[in-house]
């Protein structure tokens, strides 16, 4: 097993996937030193996805121990021709903050979530500086976004943080439906691309 | 070439857009469709990349105890407290020995009464010496439960291994011919480490415990410098 310190490329290194992978397998055999290094290396992003998602401190916790009971308990269904286990874990917290965001947004008029959701995209904090494991792929991402249209951009982070369906973002920003769509799709081939091209 | 409707059907796939009937129709398509997979895959990634425009923020160190009681239940309630109890005594025996250096007192007399004890009779437990000068500083303690087949490592003022290394925990056995993997190091928050852990196969007899330095990922056989040594 090779790992790299940090991704190199916007991509998935593939030293790196396989090592995420093989941390994967073990924590699939109940290896809880595995799971240990899994979580040292993927907690920070994923605790700050939750955190940047639910706005709570409390609820972003809690969505990160739902994803990773979630990743100790399916660890075995991962399936490396399908995605990195990077993106697997990424996914799996999404979609648990998801679930709570969509619970929480019943009482909350859709309007003030979508008027008030920051966009964030700088790396001027000193936080990230401190998490090595990401960082150069993390400004390569932002580097993208920055060079994004404006309204792409705010699509696209609405559609992945917000707890929004495409729907309800069209609706909450006056665009249609298929508009809304298209940013996103767009907004997403930039940055597959820029991947591919490094890889 | 992925057409513009089923790229958009991918991204809907992977953002949670479709409704059940269509991403199962979808996933049919993925099965099916080499072309689909890897552009759904490369997709994937850059949706996921997304998560990294969120300042990244360690949680509380607290929190992954939590998720391990909540995923090892029986790490969280031992009921009986003849199991509990000798990894109570250990632990606690643990840091008092960090705390106090150990290192420096009669070591093998004091384990040896220790051991004599009832309690910890079925414990074995080592002192790691350091076997490098820029290791001198570490401290290291490990305890072993031989009829359990785990063990308890835990090292103070452990510097962390360079870049592209990892630390390897290994356990002699007289009875192998190679030592045995009891798994990586992680490096906790600070300097020093606390692992529990389980050779890759049983043991017959822990003679010894050994850190070494191996390539990051470790090693099926020790092949890097061995750093500390069990008395």
């Amino acid at each position: 097993m090779k790992r790299n310190q940090g991704f190199s490329i916007g991509a998935v290194d593939p030293a790196e996937d396989q090592y995420n992978a093989e941390l994967l397998r073990r924590i699939a055999l109940g290896d809880e030193a595995a799971f240990a290094a899994l979580y040292d290396r993927f907690s920070p992003v994923l605790h700050g996805l939750a955190l940047r998602m639910m706005n709570d401190a409390n609820e972003a916790e809690d969505v990160v121990q739902e994803g990773f009971t979630y990743i100790w308990r399916r660890a075995g269904a991962f399936d490396a021709s399908r995605s990195s286990a990077f993106a697997w874990a990424v996914m799996i917290v999404r979609n648990k903050a998801i679930d709570k965001l969509r619970v929480r947004l019943r009482g909350e008029r859709l309007r003030d979530r979508v008027n008030t959701f920051p966009e964030q995209f700088t790396d001027r904090d000193e936080q990230s500086a401190q998490e090595p494991l990401f960082r150069e792929r993390r400004t390569e991402v932002l580097s993208a976004l920055s060079d994004m249209p404006p309204e792409q951009r705010q699509a696209l982070q609405l559609a992945f943080f917000s707890g929004l369906t495409h729907e309800q973002i069209a609706e909450q920003l006056g665009a249609p439906l298929g508009t809304i769509k298209a940013r996103i799709r767009r907004g997403l081939l930039r940055l597959r691309q820029i991947f591919q091209r490094e890889i | 070439m992925i057409d513009e409707a089923k790229q958009q059907a991918a991204i809907d796939y992977i953002l949670g857009e479709l409704s059940p009937a269509e991403a199962t129709n979808f996933e049919k398509e993925l099965a099916a469709n080499q072309e689909l997979r890897e552009f759904t895959k490369g997709m994937m990634e850059a949706v996921a990349s997304t998560a990294l425009t969120a300042t990244p923020a360690r949680p509380r160190p607290e929190l992954f105890s939590q998720i391990i009681s909540k995923v090892n239940p029986q790490k969280r309630s031992r009921p009986k407290i003849v199991s509990f109890l000798p990894w109570a005594v250990a632990a606690c025996l643990a840091i008092a020995c960090l705390v106090l250096g150990i290192k420096e007192v009669q070591t093998s007399r004091e384990l040896a009464d220790l051991r004599g004890h009832d309690v910890l009779s079925q414990l074995q437990i080592a002192m790691l010496q350091s076997q490098v000068d820029a290791y001198a500083k570490t401290t290291g303690i490990i305890i072993w439960n031989d009829q359990r087949q785990q063990g308890v490592a835990r090292l103070e003022h452990l510097p962390p291994p360079e870049q592209g290394h990892d630390y390897q925990l290994w356990i002699i056995d007289p009875k192998q011919p190679v030592p045995v993997s009891a798994g990586l190091v992680p490096m906790s928050t600070g300097e020093g480490a606390r692992v529990e852990f389980k050779p890759v196969h049983p043991v017959t007899s822990a003679a010894k415990f050994a850190v070494s330095v191996e390539k990051t990922g470790g090693s099926d056989t020790p092949q890097g410098k061995i750093i500390f040594l069990s008395q």
